[in-house]
């Protein structure tokens, strides 16, 4: 924006002078073509003559003048070129002289001893037309020819006898007339083509000069602009430094108003996280009531353009009634600006000002593109105090998060320790109670204790669920990981499930491949997974039914299938199955005991390690769970990977 | 002659419950409510294990636990936790001063015995 808005107020030096330039090089340019049309006729006309006088008289002069006529012929065309690259001081200077030249040599040859005298008469016109303005030449050609005239006349007719003037020379006397008639023209003609010259040249030097004001005049532009820049740099290096808005608001209006040569000044800027919602800065006899009136008379309000705004009353006489309170304050003028980033506005600063001379369009520009960065500057330490702010308030989350987290894990372990206590008198008296102590129970007691410490049992089994799975939540849960042989992990598991799989008349299978390689699990959560599943297997399949487990290795991975013949999964409770407190029949559940939380912990313990787990299952036809555990890699394959991958 | 337990635990309820499950199992049980009872009376009678609830009054499982540690006269004696505190940290720490073994309650009492068993 700043940038920007340094351009614009540079940018009409240059395009605006350009057209008034460019129409004076056109009118140079016509202006020589005309001279050098009148020169090609002039030699043209001359050479003719020449041409004639020879064939009729061939003698050394007129070849020398046909020489002449040549030459002042062909050197238009150097004279074009020279014209047409725009180097017209020195085209008119070079024809001058060439022109002068040749014209002497002709006049020499056709006038003969005259010659000298012809001379006398030609150089004056040359002289007025250098010297003097454009039409003196045409006035001294013309008083030359008149003089000329004159005195040939007069000799003509006898009444005077000036030898010098015309004489007989080698020509017959018949020629005279001519002769005097051809210098007569010559001197019109070289009259009227230095005079155009000379106009050339005096256009040329115009242009000149008014180029060479234009760059002055650039050059005192760039001298602002480069003063503006200066300042906008110190004021950057000052803004760079400060940390907060309002240390940041009250440097720079200190250089803001040393720009404008304000005694006093202040800046308001909203900010949301400033007391009352408002930072104010002030600088010198501006105190906090005249800041506070002002901007209460909606001295912000005059800054109606993104420049700032001179404010000394109108012409006729009627006043914003800030400006009034400020004269009453004992200022004469305010200068307001406005302070906005790109997306929304700030606030404003005000310069107030006395006597001192109006601020000038080059402090203006200045004021302007410093309030400009001041505003961008602020724009971004509020950006970044909100940022800052919402980073503590983040931060406060997290802890308050954390501690939570604490105060959950903590009831967890209480509520554990409150549940335990007394369920340890509920299994304890039962277990006594059917181990016989107590004395023989009928056959009704025995059920009925049976039940109270199955029951005992299952909300134990809840609690230490429950327990598992906010460590496991909490991310409390390490694994400790290392090679394990799923064969031997099965042979810890199994041992578990087989006396209640006999006991249905369950037949249990494995069916691991011999090249299955050791998975990299903690040999406890995996045991707690085949247990879990395994459990369920035999806790869901009808009597005589059939159990498998079946291992595969399968993209870089090992896939083990926990596979029964029991009641199975109806597709649309598949989706719910590891979910928490899920159980598809509650009313068959309820007689096969569980907590509801084994398959959504055996879930969290599989994507613990790495893997995942997946249910195919048709009802009355079985299930399958299927879950994945990585492959164990020892360190030289781990680094072989990390190298490659 | 038969082995000697003590057993400490606060809840008279539990304190029954292991007393009559071991008397059954054919030991001799010595019965503290509190930490510094279980010290006097490992001191007097030296028992051959000792099962101790962790949270008691008075004195603590953990300090009588120490205590008993301490003394040249009853360091030998193997000590078996018995508590409600189930989680990993608290076994551990049970461990770090010097617990031989540790049980959760709720328990079987076939467990509590053969966990003795191992002991003696």
């Amino acid at each position: 924006m700043v940038e920007r808005r340094v351009a614009a107020t540079v940018r009409p030096v240059g395009p605006g002078c350009t057209p008034a330039g460019r129409d004076g090089e056109m009118n140079a340019r016509d202006h020589f073509t005309d001279v050098l049309w009148a020169r090609a006729i002039l030699s043209l006309a001359v050479l003719i003559a020449a041409v004639v006088f020879y064939f009729r008289d061939p003698d050394t002069e007129s070849l020398v003048l046909i020489i002449a006529c040549g030459v002042f012929a062909v050197s238009n065309v150097p004279f074009w070129s020279l014209a047409r690259n725009g180097s017209h001081a020195a085209t008119c200077t070079a024809m001058v002289v060439t022109d002068a030249a040749l014209i002497t040599v002709g006049v020499i040859c056709t006038g003969g001893v005259l010659s000298g005298v012809a001379i006398f008469y030609l150089w004056p016109i040359i002289l007025a037309s250098l010297l003097l303005a454009p039409w003196a030449s045409y006035l001294v050609a013309a008083g030359v020819s008149l003089l000329y005239g004159t005195l040939w006349g007069l000799e003509h007719l006898g009444i005077a006898v000036t030898p010098s003037t015309v004489g007989t020379g080698p020509l017959p006397p018949e020629w005279h007339a001519q002769t005097v008639g051809i210098r007569l023209a010559g001197f019109l003609l070289i009259g009227l083509m230095t005079g155009m010259l000379a106009r050339a040249l005096q256009r040329s030097n115009r242009r000149l000069h008014s180029a060479n004001e234009r760059a002055e005049e650039q050059l005192s532009e760039l001298r602002v602009a480069n003063r503006r820049l200066r300042a906008l740099s110190d004021a950057s290096r000052v803004f760079l430094r400060r940390t907060s808005a309002g240390e940041l608001l009250d440097d720079a209006l200190h250089e803001i108003a040393d720009v404008a040569g304000a005694g006093a000044a202040f800046a308001r800027i909203d900010d949301q996280y400033a007391e009352g919602g408002v930072i104010m800065a002030r600088l010198g006899d501006a105190t906090p009531a005249v800041a506070r009136r002002l901007t209460d008379l909606g001295v912000g309000e005059l800054a109606s353009t993104d420049s700032p705004v001179v404010c000394e009353g109108r012409a006729d006489g009627v006043s914003p009634p800030a400006l009034t309170a400020a004269r009453e304050e004992g200022y004469q003028r305010l200068v307001v600006a406005r302070l906005e980033t790109r997306e929304r506005p700030l606030g404003f600063l005000c310069l107030l000002l006395g006597t001192q001379p109006a601020v000038d369009r080059e402090r203006l520009a200045t004021l302007d593109a410093l309030s400009g960065q001041l505003g961008l500057a602020i724009g971004t330490m509020q950006s970044m105090e909100a940022l800052r702010h919402l980073n503590d308030e983040l931060r406060r989350a997290n802890e308050e998060l954390t501690h939570l987290d604490e105060l959950k894990s903590d009831f967890m372990a209480t509520m554990s320790h409150e549940l335990r206590t007394p369920l340890t008198s509920i299994i304890g008296y039962s277990d006594m109670l059917l181990s016989g102590m107590a004395g023989t129970m009928d056959e009704k007691q025995t059920t009925f204790v049976s039940s109270i410490l199955n029951n005992g049992e299952s909300l134990l089994n809840l609690i230490n669920d429950i327990l598992d799975l906010t460590k496991i939540e909490a991310g409390k849960l390490e694994l400790k990981r290392e090679a394990v042989d799923l064969r031997a992990a099965l042979l810890r598991v199994l041992p578990v499930i087989k006396p209640k799989a006999a006991e249905k008349g369950i037949k249990v299978s494995t069916f691991l491949p011999t090249e299955l390689p050791p998975v990299d699990a903690d040999p406890n959560k995996l045991n707690q997974v085949l247990l879990n599943l395994l459990t369920n297997a035999v806790k869901y399949t009808q009597e005589n039914g059939s159990v498998s487990v079946e291992a595969r290795r399968y993209d870089g991975q090992v896939e083990i299938w926990v596979t029964d013949t029991g009641i199975g999964i109806a597709r649309e409770d598949q989706e719910r199955i590891f979910q928490r407190f899920t159980q598809i029949d509650s009313s068959s559940t309820r007689s096969q005991g569980g907590t509801g939380l084994g398959l959504a912990i055996t879930k969290e313990l599989v994507e613990l390690h790495g893997g995942s787990i997946r249910l195919q299952s048709r009802l009355g036809k079985g299930s399958s769970f299927i879950f994945t555990v990585p492959v164990w890699q020892s360190v030289g394959e781990r680094v072989a990977e990390t190298a490659t991958g | 002659m038969s082995k000697t337990v003590l057993v400490a635990d606060d809840d008279p309820d539990i304190l029954d419950i292991v007393t009559m499950s071991l008397e059954a199992s054919g030991y001799d049980v010595y019965r503290a409510e509190n930490g510094r009872e279980a010290v006097q009376l490992a001191r007097q009678h030296v028992p051959d294990l000792i099962l101790m609830d962790m949270m008691m009054p008075v004195m603590s499982g953990h300090e009588a636990i120490e205590a008993i540690k301490a003394d040249p006269a009853t360091t030998h004696i193997p000590i078996v936790g018995l508590s409600a505190k189930a989680m990993a940290t608290d076994i551990e720490l049970a461990r770090d001063i010097g617990v031989d073994g540790y049980i959760t309650k709720p328990f079987r009492i076939a467990q509590v015995v053969s966990v003795i068993e191992g002991y003696l």
